[in-house]
């Protein structure tokens, strides 16, 4: 019910919104537990075990029983609490957990079996015939119980991902964490504050205290505007989810979850990575309710809760209320509600009690029992012997504070237990630079929150070697909570701990009982402290009724351990950014779109999108491109692109010493105008990568890398350079991207160059592994008589601003010459059939003499690897790189297969190789290998068993040298 | 002989403009100096500057360790650095706009209030390296040529964002 003349809301813009399709009617700045609340509907949501009804417990992020799901199809959100969901004008929300309605769930049953449901009772009871618990109990249960579905649809909505750096984040925005900001601001530093609500101001939105003499809204507006106008970052909607190393904090923004019809460009939610240099934990304290018999009907919540819908958002959250309380804050809020007019008693567990307001007060009693189904109707006092019902609508407890130590805790904090506040407090130095202070630090009066707000960000202040400016602490309330521990009531009946997992003291008990006696066991026996809570209401209380059970104390008891997320976030969110083409760069040579145009389907290649093949008119598979693209290249002049292969420039008088370490054989002997092939090792022994190196002018060398290992190589010259030998006067850069390089191969390739520019190249001008300058077309570019496909090949470059023109034209030249583009696959077979090596083969477990390179190993000089390639074990019988041809050339084999001597028993133990790479030679008319056999090279001729499980292929296959076609090379030469 | 066209890296991406946002793409000639050893004073006087770690002075901006990049015109610096023609390898792109630094929040975890007018930064730019230099006008990107397609979605996404956000509070 609605009070006129309180709280925050504002009554002149009415919204309509709908409750499990029914119109409810609220205000501006309502949430969708107060909108209900101020229609008198106190049911919003069934727990999780028992479908018992539930209304709100409390009026913040910490809700365990109001879960709702917003919105549906695609876009629905699951287990949103309805005491942060803001309404808004066509805002849909759904109860969730209950069937065929709230109110008639027939679920409820369960609990009616309550007896039987308790902790333990899954793992006791379906624990035979073992095979039904997968097919028959799990999806049951799984159904009985649970909080919102997903959709299981792909989110529509965008998450955003940004970052943020400050001197000093101040974490809540209450009163000591608005006098952190001030003082933290006024002092120099650079500030954010956050806080989760919508408003700067934390208790003082709820309570009605009063600061320098004014209503604690009022100055803590006041204070809103001065803040912002010292320059300080105000972050509202903002929660802080966890803390991680080096001052960076997680921190969840929701956007756009309270607009009407938001515009597509906007996010839902923001995920900030805030890079602070100290920080203030403001985030309060949490209230705590007590445990007695039926303490869960809706009606039922946290006393400050009841305080916020009153002063908040002006509902009344009752005509007749219990307070029970073991503390005095709960007296504030039973003047605030008996001020309101509303009838109010409070059953204070203390004796000797006195009221401080117009409400009734019965001191040294507890409330032993509830009535009433889907929303309380009285409850049951005792006061020594006497006993007698109070009619009321709604019951306020107030079990004490629990100082939000949760982000204290997550780089392995422990909090510690404080006697005179009977709560856990966080322990100083937990998280490097943050300073716990007011509630958060147990400091729960008002005028001890502002000060700890400022003594705290002094000390943050200090350690950050900025000067701290003199604040003075405004004036307010100092009363201390006067609280007398009561965790639960000794009456008869089930007395709810953790609302959301529906976990009793009797389960607790049981589980102590049953020797669960760690509170981590005792938390995994009986749920309590999960899902979507965390226990922000129960854990405390849970471990003290555990401590009870087994004769300890709170202390030596301990907590659980508190994690990331300090609240629900959507793995989506987290992750933000990486949806879509976010997910990875794409990498895009200057032919790309021609390719596209030509119909090539693309691979990916690391990042790079490079075409599969050219297909043709009348091409049904992408063999039939395939063949007739390593056909031309072998009778007339093929194109390819191949500029993603890795370019690095290398220059400086110690240039030539550097690829003489990195590479196994010698380069310092290359003249200019002439490329060599080499290959480079790791550390120990095996092949890193291989490729050509040109030599472009005297100290000044390219270097090719493979494709995929551009990125391996630089790092590796970088480390060479940077840690190994410093002293070398050499400088490497990549040139990957500079340069559109394109492969030009086959017999008529020469005549292709030679149609390109004026400097007309031959045999002896431009022999087999020459390199030079040269125009293009107008352009200055680079040539390269280097070939991977075993032809008479060049690899023309030019300035990666010509590429796209100049590969058009490469193409059109090609197919007038009877030629034209080839991609991927062709490329590959081209290689296959010359026995040329690429990550398929040297793919990190082979040495150079594993792949007949051995004897390239210069002894003349060191290089890495090589040292480590000369142990004995890798001298031994190794598994040697060949060639496979299968008895039938049409019998299709694939990288993968092993290979069995034959007569052998297929098994691991007698496995004698397998097959790198294959592929069907259009050139020799037969399938082919690579393949990786024990002591290969001794074996050429050999028969032996090729098995492919995978494919159900097993044939005979024959051992060949690996080069297939042309091994004296002639061709290339040519 | 013929000519070969010329295609910048960000042709058909660039300009992009939002709200007061701008994405402009510039094609500078871009030279990288490596000075050798015992070398670097007579580099700093062929080209006039030689800019500290994070800065840039006068067209020379820092690129990394004993690097540096020239906008324009590179004077010969034979035999005493290491050069070579970075114009084609980097997409030079512009980032202009009063929300500049809100765009750049959503794109790198680099702190923009550590990058007034002159510094430069190696940082990430969504998954992506990029070199910055802040200019007094704006923001100066260099990414991979071949990875322009992705940077102008990523710095477009952000910008998109960033104006939707603004039209908020408008």
């Amino acid at each position: 019910m609605r009070l006129d003349g309180k709280g925050r809301v504002n009554r002149a813009e009415e919204v309509l919104f709908q409750f499990d399709g029914k119109y409810v009617r609220g205000y501006a700045g309502d949430t969708v537990a107060s909108a209900l609340l101020g229609k008198g509907e106190r049911l919003m949501g069934r727990s999780f075990k028992y479908h018992r009804p539930r209304g709100p417990l409390t009026a913040g992020s910490e809700e365990p029983n109001a879960l709702i799901t917003v919105g549906s199809g695609a876009e629905q959100d699951p287990n949103v609490r309805a005491t942060m969901q803001e309404i808004y004008d066509g805002l849909e929300v759904f109860s969730q957990n209950a069937w065929p309605s709230l109110k008639t769930d027939v679920m409820g049953i369960n609990d009616l079996a309550a007896p039987f449901l308790g902790a333990g009772f899954y793992y006791k009871t379906f624990m035979w015939p073992k095979a039904f618990w997968e097919k028959l109990y799990e999806p049951i249960i799984r159904r009985a119980a649970g909080l919102g579905g997903l959709s299981g649809e792909a989110h529509p909505d965008d998450a955003e991902r940004a970052f943020a750096t400050c001197d000093v984040l101040v974490i809540g925005a209450g009163p000591a964490g608005l006098m952190a900001a001030l003082t933290a601001a006024k002092s120099g530093a650079s500030v954010i504050l956050c806080d989760e609500q919508t408003e700067a101001g934390g208790r003082l939105l709820s309570e009605t205290v009063d600061v320098d003499g004014k209503p604690g809204h009022v100055w803590a507006a006041e204070m809103v505007q001065t803040l912002r106008d010292l320059g300080v970052r105000i972050m509202t909607r903002t929660t802080i989810t966890g803390v991680f190393d080096g001052g960076t904090y997680g921190a969840l923004e929701r956007v756009s979850h309270h607009l009407p019809n938001p515009s597509a460009d906007l996010p839902r939610e923001c995920f900030w990575r805030i890079h602070a240099r100290g920080a203030v934990l403001a985030a309060g304290a949490l209230e705590r309710p007590i445990a007695h018999p039926m303490n869960d009907r809706p009606g039922v919540m946290l006393t400050s809760a009841m305080a916020s819908y009153l002063n908040r958002w002006g509902v009344a959250p009752g005509k007749r209320i219990v307070l029970f309380t073991n503390n005095d804050s709960a007296h504030a809020t039973a003047k605030d509600l008996a001020d309101a007019g509303i009838d109010t008693t409070v059953i204070d567990a203390r004796s000797g009690i006195a009221p401080s307001g117009d409400y009734l007060v019965h001191a040294g009693a507890k409330v032993i029992n509830t009535r009433g189904h889907l929303g309380l109707r009285s409850v049951k006092v005792r006061q020594g012997t006497r006993e007698w019902d109070i009619e009321a609508d709604g019951l306020g407890l107030s079990g004490g504070w629990n100082p939000s130590v949760h982000l204290t805790c997550h780089m392995n904090g422990r909090p510690t237990w404080n006697p005179e506040i009977h709560a856990f407090v966080p322990t100083p130095g937990s998280v490097p630079g943050l300073e716990a202070a007011g509630a958060a630090m147990g400091n729960f009066s008002t005028h001890g929150a502002l000060k700890s707000g400022i003594f705290r960000a002094r000390k943050v202040l200090e350690s950050l070697d900025l000067k701290p400016a003199s604040i003075q602490t405004p004036v307010a309330d100092d009363t201390p909570l006067g609280l007398a521990p009561l965790w639960a009531v000794d009456a008869p009946g089930r007395a709810w701990l953790d609302f959301q997992n529906d976990v009793t003291t009797k389960d607790v008990h049981q589980a102590a009982k049953e020797n669960f006696q760690s509170v981590e066991h005792m938390k995994r026996y009986t749920t309590q402290g999960m899902a979507t809570d965390q226990g922000k209401s129960s854990n405390v209380g849970a471990l003290a009724v555990l401590a009870e059970a087994t004769g300890r104390d709170i202390p030596g008891t301990g907590t659980t351990t508190f994690r990331p997320p300090y609240v629900p976030t959507a793995i989506g969110t987290m992750g933000a950014g990486a949806k879509g083409k976010g997910f990875a760069p794409e990498r895009f040579t200057t032919s790309y779109a021609n390719a596209l145009q030509m119909g090539a389907p693309m691979i990916e290649a690391g990042l790079w999108y490079r075409p599969s093949y050219f297909p043709r008119t009348g091409e049904k598979t992408w063999r039939d491109a395939c063949d007739r693209e390593v056909n031309m290249v072998r009778d007339a002049v093929g194109v390819a692109d191949v500029s993603t292969l890795g370019k690095i420039d290398i220059q400086g008088p110690d240039a030539a010493k550097l690829l003489d370490f990195v590479y196994i054989n010698t380069f310092s002997t290359l003249k200019p105008g002439r490329v060599r092939y080499g290959v480079m090792l790791r550390e120990d022994g095996f092949v890193m990568d291989d490729g050509t190196t040109a030599c472009i002018a005297p100290d000044h060398y390219v270097m090719t890398t493979t494709t995929a290992a551009a990125g391996n190589v630089m790092k590796h010259l970088e480390f060479v350079t940077q840690a190994l030998h410093p002293e070398w006067d050499v400088s490497i850069i990549s040139t990957t991207e500079a340069w559109a390089q394109f492969s030009v191969a086959g017999p008529k390739a020469r005549e292709l160059i030679n149609s390109l520019t004026d400097t007309q190249v031959d045999n002896d001008s431009f022999p087999f592994m020459a390199c030079g300058a040269i125009d293009v077309l107008g352009v200055a570019g680079r040539l390269f008589r280097i070939s991977f496909s075993g032809e008479h090949a060049y690899e023309v470059a030019v300035p990666a601003r010509y590429g796209a023109a100049l590969w058009r034209d490469l193409v059109a030249r090609s197919e007038l010459l009877g030629g034209g583009a080839y991609g991927m696959e062709a490329l590959n077979v081209l290689r296959i059939e010359k026995g040329f090596v690429t990550h398929a083969e040297i793919m990190g477990r082979v040495t150079a003499r594993d792949i007949g390179m051995g004897r390239m190993i210069s002894a003349k000089k060191d290089c890495i690897g090589k040292a480590a390639a000369s142990r004995p074990v890798l001298m031994a019988s190794r598994e040697e790189l060949v060639g496979l041809r299968p008895v039938d050339p049409n019998t299709k084999i694939d990288a993968g297969g092993h290979l069995y001597n034959i007569g052998d028993r297929v098994h691991r133990e007698t496995d004698q190789g397998y097959a790198t790479s294959a592929c069907y030679s259009p050139t020799l008319n037969t399938y082919m290998a690579l393949a990786f056999v024990r002591d290969g090279t001794a074996r050429l001729g050999e028969r032996i068993r090729f098995v492919d499980r995978l494919r159900g292929v097993d044939a005979e296959v024959e051992i060949c040298h690996p080069v297939f076609l042309d091994p004296e090379g002639g061709r290339a030469r040519g | 002989m013929g000519n070969l066209i010329a295609t910048s890296a960000a042709s058909g991406l660039c300009p992009v403009n939002i709200g007061n946002l701008t994405l402009t793409e510039r094609t500078p000639t871009l030279t990288s100096v490596s000075p050798f050893k015992g070398k670097k004073t007579a580099v700093r006087k062929a080209l006039g500057h030689w800019p500290a770690p994070n800065e840039a002075k006068g067209n020379v901006l820092w690129a990394g360790r004993n690097m540096a990049f020239v906008v324009g015109e590179c004077a010969d610096l034979a035999g005493l650095a290491a050069t070579t023609d970075q114009s084609d390898a980097w997409a030079a792109l512009t980032l202009e706009g009063d929300a500049l630094e809100a765009v750049m929040a959503r794109l790198t975890p680099l702190d923009m209030a550590a990058m007034g007018p002159g510094a430069t930064a190696r940082g990430l730019l969504g998954h992506m390296s990029a070199l910055y230099h802040r200019t007094k006008t704006g923001m100066d990107i260099y990414v991979f040529r071949s990875m322009t397609q992705t940077a102008v979605h990523e710095i477009t996404h952000a910008m998109t964002s960033v104006a939707a956000r603004a039209a908020l509070s408008a």
